[in-house]
């Protein structure tokens, strides 16, 4: 958590005064380092999680992390400040993780739409993955669905993020966004009751 | 296979997805990764930046100058020589040159006096025709529809060609006894008082 450093009392800074500081060290290029260094310690966790959903795999979901600061530390001297820094980055995040995946379709010689397949059957082999038998089935029912509901499901189930900034991050409308998810936890729900009988 | 998690509470499609063990995040990194990542990070990112050549800070500010005196060093290699202070001059001579054209005039030729003379030949060209036309005898006209059979219809050259073939008693028939009274009595005609005694005047 940040702190007010001139402030004689110390209370959190807000996320957009955060990402005021972050664009105001950006400015000065001795400076540089601490803005990088203020940038990941606020939003590397969000933005790994939201990969990781996606890419399942830590090493992946580590590579696609390290891409999205670095193509977020390219463009952020011409970031456009009309969105916040935080959905300009999941933006990025989601994107990294959608090419990871892309990446791995080649690399295994599969088409991309049997990918979410694979990773469904390589769940238990990955060592970094500590859920329980139904929270696997529910991760495998969430592999199950096509990319776009993936997505919102993610956002809207496990990061709580509203309709809009969901539009924002993915440019759809809410309704499209709403759709989406209810069709998601409708095929959801229906794929771990059959599990379960 | 049963699930403890799901035969608590989630028998009904509808409650599944609001179990907080399913919303607990199954997935796991080693430890510290969180710390030590940043320093990874940014590492990363200064190994891997973009520009592998580096150049002088202000370098390509500072460079058009540097450049502009070397050119004027060396401005006797120049083999093509211009007057002194033809390029200062040039810009005002210009602007004067072009305030001192006027703008030409452009010749209007209205519309309305176009269309006005045109409309002038064109009746002059009709009239011309109508006033050429060989005139109609209107009284031969008027003969040759009306159809009255009496001595008013006839032409004096008519009448002077065949009076002599008509007797008294024809002509008497021809005009009414109603005319002939209204012609006599008509202030035109002198009265019969007068005309006896110029007879008898002339007769002695």
């Amino acid at each position: 958590m940040q702190y007010k450093a001139n402030s004689p009392f110390l209370y959190p800074m807000t996320p957009a005064e955060i990402d005021k500081k972050i664009l105001e060290l950006i400015a000065h290029p001795d400076q540089h380092n601490q803005a990088l260094k203020l940038l990941i310690d606020t939003y590397q966790k969000r933005l790994y999680w939201q990969i990781r959903r996606i890419v399942i795999h830590h090493d992946d979901a580590d590579d696609a992390l390290q891409n999205t600061f670095i193509k977020a530390w390219q463009g952020l001297k011409n970031f456009n400040q009309n969105s916040s820094l935080f959905t300009w980055l999941y933006k990025i995040a989601t994107n990294e993780a959608l090419q990871i995946l892309r990446k791995k379709a080649q690399e295994k010689n599969i088409p991309y739409d049997e990918v979410a397949h694979y990773l469904s059957n390589s769940l238990t082999s990955d060592p970094y993955f500590k859920g329980d038998e139904i929270q696997k089935k529910l991760q495998q029912a969430i592999l199950r669905l096509p990319e776009k509901q993936r997505i919102v499901f993610n956002m809207r189930y496990y990061d709580e993020l509203s309709y809009e900034e969901m539009a924002e991050i993915l440019d759809t409308s809410v309704g499209a966004l709403k759709a989406s998810y209810h069709h998601a936890v409708t095929k959801i729900e229906e794929y771990l009751l059959n599990q379960n009988e | 296979m049963n699930n403890p998690h799901l035969n608590t509470n989630m028998k009904d499609k509808k409650f599944i997805l609001d179990n907080p063990h399913l919303k607990e995040n199954p997935f796991n990194v080693p430890e510290d990764y969180f710390d030590t990542n940043a320093i990874k990070i940014i590492a990363k990112i200064h190994s891997t930046s973009t520009e592998t050549f580096n150049v002088p800070e202000d370098y390509f500010e500072t460079n058009v100058l540097k450049l502009q005196e070397k050119l004027l060093s060396n401005s006797s290699k120049n083999v093509f020589i211009y007057p002194e202070g033809y390029f200062e001059n040039t810009e005002k001579k210009l602007f004067k040159e072009i305030q001192s054209l006027k703008p030409q005039k452009r010749r209007i030729i209205p519309l309305i006096r176009t269309i006005g003379i045109a409309a002038s030949v064109t009746l002059f060209i009709l009239t011309t025709y109508i006033l050429l036309q060989p005139k109609p005898n209107s009284h031969s006209e008027i003969t040759k529809n009306k159809d009255c059979q009496t001595l008013a219809c006839l032409t004096k050259k008519d009448i002077s060609k065949d009076i002599e073939y008509l007797d008294e008693a024809d002509i008497e028939e021809a005009v009414s006894e109603q005319d002939i009274e209204k012609h006599f009595n008509s202030k035109n005609y002198p009265s019969p008082s007068t005309t006896n005694s110029n007879i008898v005047n002339e007769t002695f």
